[in-house]
């Protein structure tokens, strides 16, 4: 069970790395029945874990990869239905273009296609409303790169934003969905200089109509994306970039900062005031080195007494300027000596830090393990 | 860590409600795939078929109307994808008048052997008395003596999803058997 080739991707959130160690049975048995007695807790768990026992790991492995693929396509709604329409309207601009070929020769066609070529490419190029993610004619660099209002606490240096390393996987994605746009245009040209216009403003519109969250420009750079696959693999990463920005305030990461980071960048705010609206709830921070380091050290350094019992502490506490817990309380007491203890490791952990888009020093809480 | 990975999920919900982003949606559902296909293919027991139902939740979530009240997130997952599953065989087995029991999102009940006191009350050692032996020895041996599944299974020589099963029984009886002692004795639980 433990060959490398059978292990799930273990690269996801610790939750999901915790159900892959028990799937892998790579846990000891000690934290196998933390596990399972939390299972028993949370049916959602207990259920797929039923599930998941039922298929090989590699199997589960290779359905979620592709799942995660899907998600980040369905991201971009209706993309399938409008590669549908664009296929078959590139279809019919072929034989069109063939048939007209064939009966006419050469010659008098390249005049049309100049002349045409700009007129209509325009509404494709116009319609990048919404940034989409490689689409941008980023030609100099610098000026697509101009970084949206400082949303998030990091620093964002504006300067030298031109070259950069991260630009050149982009650029070339501008050139393929170029050149993929050339060819619709003068296909098109060449063909009958309306019915396109037409073709691509139905297809817009059902999009349009779904009300769907991406402008119809980021669709047709999808397509032209579609079309060249190893620029379809440009998008997985967009998220990562916006990690760059968000663990670090080097400039290198900042400017990484495309224009569709900005719309996530919103999002975020958005997520934030909703956030600040309600009184604490949840984890408004992140322990320094996250939060896995933080379960481990809590295990690791947990001094055991008399009278502790196994279960949770729940703490809430506010940060003071150097990251330090502080009015720390509890909130969900466990025992005497477990609440003393979870206290104590709280104290003693490393700095903390609040999480991006929190403003001021709200209360935040943390759920300490303990054992007996 | 991701921007929008700090975020809970329930501000996440939030955040999606009111800006209508499947962008942020998808971060919040990444967090649950593993475990909506896990719960998928369990009912489903299909792996193509629990691939499709992860995708439709995700579908079903995106058009959630604003106006859903959504506690706490995770559970209300949980019950979005098991109704979901259970519409599906449903509509296969093509069953309608057979009434499968849809779930609603309750107010998580921990059951009290799930909470964290270290010692039974007098109460829940009667119950537990009360049990069938080999469920009783598998709650004890499980939650007494902190064993995990497969220990017990290989102590009791009985394999792992007899154990699971016994615990989970014992688990509904010893609930029922404290739920009667409550009315019995008047007393509001």
């Amino acid at each position: 069970m433990s060959t490398p080739e059978n292990h799930i991707d273990p690269s996801q959130s610790p939750e999901e790395k915790a159900l892959y160690r028990y799937l892998n049975d790579e846990m000891s048995n000690r934290e196998k029945y933390a596990f399972e007695r939390a299972m028993e807790k949370d049916p959602f768990t207990y259920e797929a874990i039923e599930g998941l026992q039922g298929a090989a790991a590699k199997d589960i492995a290779k359905d979620l990869t592709e799942l995660r693929r899907d998600l980040v396509r369905a991201e971009r709604p209706s993309s399938r239905n409008f590669l549908k329409v664009a296929a078959v309207a590139a279809l019919l601009l072929l034989a069109g273009f063939s048939a007209w070929k064939l009966t006419t020769g050469t010659g008098p066609g390249n005049e049309t296609i100049s002349s045409a070529g700009p007129t209509m490419e325009d509404p494709l190029t116009n319609n990048n409303e919404v940034p989409a993610v490689a689409a941008l004619p980023a030609e100099e660099g610098g000026d697509t790169l101009a970084t949206p209002e400082p949303l998030v606490a990091e620093s964002r240096p504006d300067t030298n934003a031109a070259t950069t390393a991260a630009p050149s996987p982009t650029q070339t994605d501008e050139t393929l969905v170029a050149v993929a746009d050339d060819e619709v245009v003068d296909e098109f040209a060449v063909n009958t200089e309306l019915t396109f216009a037409e073709e691509v403003a139905e297809a817009r519109d059902p999009l349009a109509s779904q009300g769907a969250g991406a402008a119809e420009g980021e669709s047709i750079a999808f397509q032209a994306r579609e079309v060249a696959p190893e620029i379809a693999q440009v998008e997985v990463p967009q998220l990562t970039d916006i990690n760059a920005i968000a663990a670090s305030d080097d400039a290198a990461g900042a400017r990484r900062l495309t224009l569709a980071d900005e719309d996530v960048a919103k999002k975020a705010a958005a997520s934030r005031t909703a956030l600040t609206a309600e009184p604490v709830t949840t984890e408004l921070a992140t322990p320094a080195g996250g939060w896995e380091a933080f379960r481990s050290y809590v295990t690791e350094n947990q001094q055991r007494t008399a009278g502790m019992v196994t279960g949770e502490v729940r703490l809430t506490f506010t940060l003071d300027a150097q990251g330090r817990p502080q009015n720390i309380s509890v909130s969900r007491a466990l025992c005497e000596p477990c609440d003393q203890e979870a206290i104590r490791l709280l104290q003693n952990s490393r700095q903390w830090q609040y999480n991006a888009g929190v403003t001021g020093t709200p209360l935040t809480a943390v759920t300490i393990q303990i054992s007996n | 860590m991701e921007l929008l990975e700090r975020f809970s999920d329930e501000a996440l919900w939030q955040g999606f409600v009111t800006e209508r982003d499947k962008k942020v949606l998808a971060v919040l559902y990444n967090r649950y795939l593993a475990l909506v296909y896990g719960v998928c293919l369990k009912y489903l027991g299909d792996r193509e078929e629990a691939k499709d139902a992860a995708m439709e939740v995700f579908e079903k979530l995106f058009e959630t109307p604003a106006s859903q009240r959504v506690e706490k997130f995770r559970s209300w997952l949980f019950v979005v994808t098991k109704n979901h599953c259970l519409m599906q065989l449903r509509s296969k087995k093509g069953a309608d008048e057979k009434n499968m029991q849809l779930f609603m999102e309750t107010g998580v009940s921990v059951h009290p052997m799930d909470e964290e006191s270290a010692d039974l009350t007098p109460q829940l050692q009667e119950c537990l008395e009360a049990l069938k032996v080999e469920q009783k020895n598998c709650v004890e041996m499980f939650y007494l003596k902190k064993n995990t599944y497969e220990e017990i299974a290989l102590k009791k020589s009985i394999d792992v999803k007899q154990v699971k099963s016994h615990i989970q029984n014992g688990k509904r009886n010893l609930k029922i058997c404290i739920e009667s002692k409550n009315e019995y004795a008047g007393k509001p639980y």
